[in-house]
């Protein structure tokens, strides 16, 4: 559970790093974005130097398109779902209020250009003095405060030196108006200015940070100490999980597997039990009635005779099956068991079967029932010999091991087994035959697995199709 | 000296003594140079016969001394220093409200500082930066005049500069700002650091370089025209340049301390201040810069307009921390 959850928030992580990287290739749009807008500052610089009111409406036009299209920008990044979200929303309020100052800014040339026209009327009607006719030009022209105060000083020291001040009265409080007109557009361009640079500095500044954001998502994410751990630790969790899992299964199939074939040995040791009892009775009245007419041939009192004790070594290798069998174990030497049925085996398995010995090397003892380790090998090696369908290859193996076992193995290179047949094999009367036609009655396998189990070892099968079978019987060494 | 003013004068000789013991009526930090805060003290002395303590400190010491040293050891009130110091220190509360009567009198720069100061600080008076050559100093390296700000991070000119710490000179701090407005952020970076590589040997005031370079100690140096018009006395040897750019200038003010104790003394103070009349008396005489009120005499230094071509400085943002530190962490100390 807890490796899910962490798998979970490994890929929520994961989707929202991609979704951050998607908004920081949005950034290159900000960033963009605050380029024009500096841009935009300095031509707001230039549209103040612009006296023609002509062209100052044609430069504005051009700003129009281009903050349009920057806005647009905007909107598609704030579009985006994300962190940067409200960054963008900050850069399209900087881009609304650039607008506004511009739109000020139209107001204050227009502003200028009627004060122009003004005062040119004005300097007419009064024959002003033409030495401050050109210092209220000047004024007009001028950018700072400073200036256009020493030119106020100016004006008043020309009218103090005047010959007749009373005449120059009326003159006087027009050039006073002038004046302060003038500063007063001039105060209002730099708080414009102010807030042009104020809003396009907080541009830069966040234009800069997104783009720190994404050179820091783009040069360290994939190479992040952190980041490379997080995934690191994911991905074993994740592999531990798979792993566990498997294990998981694969135990609990073995021990369906295990439980399932106890049962049936079970079931299959009671029945056999009762019925090899009943079959004893039939086969002792069957054998009193054959003395009871001896002489007399009886073919139909043979028949039951035979059927009857083919029941009997069918209900043996049941009770094989089922552990109920009574072993005899006696300590043997397994090369020599198997080199005393190397004759038999080849006899049964035909010419077309090669059959090879691996015998190991040094002698192994087992303290098993001789009789039933040999039954269980000829009937491997029969299981063997059905597989392959013209000739082939039994090898039989002995093999030591360091852990004191000795595995007796019986390998063809015949037809295989599926796998989902290879889970059924050790049932009793289940045969498996690839044409469809099974052969025996499916009690071999069962009653090898019965005699490994009750002689303390395991039985494995390995099958690969059309490459054939291993069955291993694995025992304790003596 | 009229009577009420004896009377008034002594009356609040008396409260002051009677309150604060035998210290001084008031105490004044005054940042431009000392001549005229030596006319100030006598002046203030005499036409309101009080006690002044008037110490001289750059507008950066006087920031600095208001940040360290606050309370009733602190000063009543600040005389004259670059505008930015006296808006920061508005912006850090370190000062309080005025409103002189004569407000309406002042010119309009001096009327738009006080709005931009939250109302704590009148614009005194204002002057503009040049640059200044002194040629017979330069000669041996055989070397033209600056004419631009540019000039001043010319490697030729290695060593020939001497500009005070900006960090404690409003004139140097009002220089870099003036950069920093003229030119891309990058640009002015590189530029103010290649112009601290150029200069040689430190000063914490504006005005010291000035009187330095005069006497040839270096070549070159920034200062205001009303600076350094006052110490040319009749040397030939001096180039004096508005910069080719566009120059900064400072509009300097005066301003009550927030821990002020007589505060109706400090404004009457301030009020006196900002009067044609005392003006007059300095401007000319004692000193050269543009004064506030609209009566006030011309400086006979600014009646050169190619003085007064100034930049849209913006005094309220370079007055920013923010601000300060950026142009500050530019700068490497010589």
């Amino acid at each position: 559970m807890t490796v899910i959850v962490i798998a979970l928030i490994s890929i929520e992580a994961h989707q929202r790093r991609i979704g951050e990287l998607q908004a920081a290739e949005y950034t290159v749009n900000a960033l963009n974005i605050s380029n024009a807008l500096l841009q935009i500052r300095e031509k707001m610089d230039a549209i103040g130097l612009i006296r023609s009111e002509y062209l100052a409406a044609v430069q504005l036009s051009n700003f129009k398109v281009e903050l349009e299209a920057a806005t647009s920008q905007l909107r598609q990044l704030s579009g985006g779902q994300n962190s940067y979200e409200s960054s963008a929303a900050a850069l399209m309020a900087g881009i609304t209020g650039v607008e506004r100052l511009v739109q000020q800014k139209n107001d204050l040339l227009a502003s200028r250009s009627i004060l122009e026209i003004n005062m040119q009327n004005m300097l007419l009607q009064n024959s002003h003095d033409e030495r401050i006719a050109l210092l209220l030009t000047e004024a007009l022209g001028t950018q700072n405060l400073l200036k256009t105060a020493e030119i106020e000083r100016e004006i008043r020291t020309l009218y103090a030196q005047s010959s007749a001040p009373d005449q120059w009265t009326r003159v006087a409080f027009a050039d006073s108006g002038i004046l302060k007109t003038v500063e007063d557009l001039i105060v209002n361009q730099e708080q414009i200015d102010r807030q042009l640079r104020s809003m396009s500095d907080e541009a830069t500044r966040t234009a800069a940070d997104l783009r720190a954001d994404q050179i820091s998502l783009q040069d360290h994410y994939w190479f992040s100490p952190v980041v490379l751990t997080f995934f690191l630790l994911v991905t074993l969790a994740v592999i531990f999980w798979l792993y566990s899992a498997y294990i998981r299964q694969r135990a609990l199939g073995q021990m369906n597997e295990q439980s399932r074939l106890d049962s049936l040995g079970m079931l299959s040791g009671e029945v056999a039990h009762d019925i090899s009892n009943m079959v004893s009775v039939v086969i002792g009245s069957l054998n009193l009635l054959r003395e009871d007419q001896l002489n007399s041939r009886s073919r139909t009192l043979d028949k039951a005779l035979y059927a009857a004790e083919k029941s009997i070594q069918m209900i043996d290798r049941l009770l094989m099956f089922a552990r109920r069998k009574q072993l005899r174990p006696e300590i043997i030497s397994v090369n020599e068991l198997i080199r005393g049925l190397e004759e038999i085996i080849i006899l049964t398995c035909g010419d077309h079967i090669d059959i090879r010995l691996n015998l190991c090397e040094e002698e192994l003892f087992l303290k098993v029932d001789p009789n039933l380790l040999e039954s269980s090998l000829i009937n491997l090696c029969l299981n063997a010999r059905n597989a392959i369908d013209d000739t082939g290859t039994i090898l039989i193996e002995v093999r030591g091991h360091e852990n004191q076992q000795v595995t007796i193995a019986v390998e063809d290179d015949g037809r295989g087994i599926p796998k989902a047949a290879l889970k059924r094999v050790f049932e009793p009367f289940y045969s498996f035959s690839a044409n469809g036609h099974p052969k025996g009655q499916g009690l071999g396998l069962s009653m090898v697995y019965g005699f490994t189990r009750q002689s303390g070892g395991t039985l494995t099968i390995q099958s690969t199709v059309n490459k054939g079978t291993r069955v291993e019987m694995i025992f304790n060494a003596h | 000296m009229r009577i009420e003013s004896v009377i008034g004068g002594g009356l609040l000789w008396l409260s002051s003594s009677l309150l604060y013991g035998e210290g001084p009526d008031v105490r004044i930090a005054c940042s431009p140079f000392v001549a005229v805060c030596e006319w100030l003290a006598e002046d203030f002395s005499a036409t309101f016969d009080i006690s002044v303590d008037m110490t001289r400190m750059s507008s950066g010491e006087v920031l600095q001394a208001l940040y360290t040293d606050p309370g009733e050891q602190s000063f009543d009130l600040w005389w004259g220093g670059t505008g930015d110091a006296h808006l920061q220190a508005a912006q850090s509360g370190l000062l309080q409200p005025i409103e002189p009567a004569n407000l309406h009198e002042q010119l309009r720069w001096s009327h738009y500082f006080w709005e931009l100061s939250d109302y704590q600080s009148v614009g005194l008076y204002t002057g503009t930066l040049v640059l200044i050559t002194n040629r017979a100093a330069l000669a041996p390296s055989s070397l033209q005049p600056v004419s631009c700000w540019s000039d001043l991070g010319d490697p030729r000119y290695r060593g020939q500069l001497l500009i005070a710490d900006p960090s404690t000179s409003g004139t140097s701090f009002t220089a870099l700002a003036t950069i920093m407005h003229l030119y891309e952020e990058a640009e002015a970076t590189r530029l103010i650091q290649e112009i601290s590589l150029n200069v040689e040997g430190r000063s914490t005031s504006g005005f010291d370089p000035v009187e330095r370079v005069l006497a040839g100690e270096r070549a070159i140096t920034i200062g205001f025209a009303h600076d350094v018009y006052r110490a040319l006395d009749g040397q030939d040897q001096i180039s004096i340049t508005p910069p080719c750019e566009g120059t900064g200038y400072e509009i300097a003010a005066i301003s009550m301390t927030r821990d002020a104790r007589n505060t109706e003394l400090v404004e009457r103070l301030v009020e006196y201040s900002l009067t044609a009349a005392a003006q007059n008396a300095l401007v000319n005489e004692v000193t050269h810069q543009m004064f506030s009120n609209q009566a006030t005499e011309r400086s006979d230094v600014y009646q050169d307009w190619s003085l007064l071509d100034v930049i849209n400085y913006d005094l309220r943002f370079y007055s920013t921390e923010r601000a300060r530190q950026q142009i500050l962490s530019h700068w490497r100390r010589p």
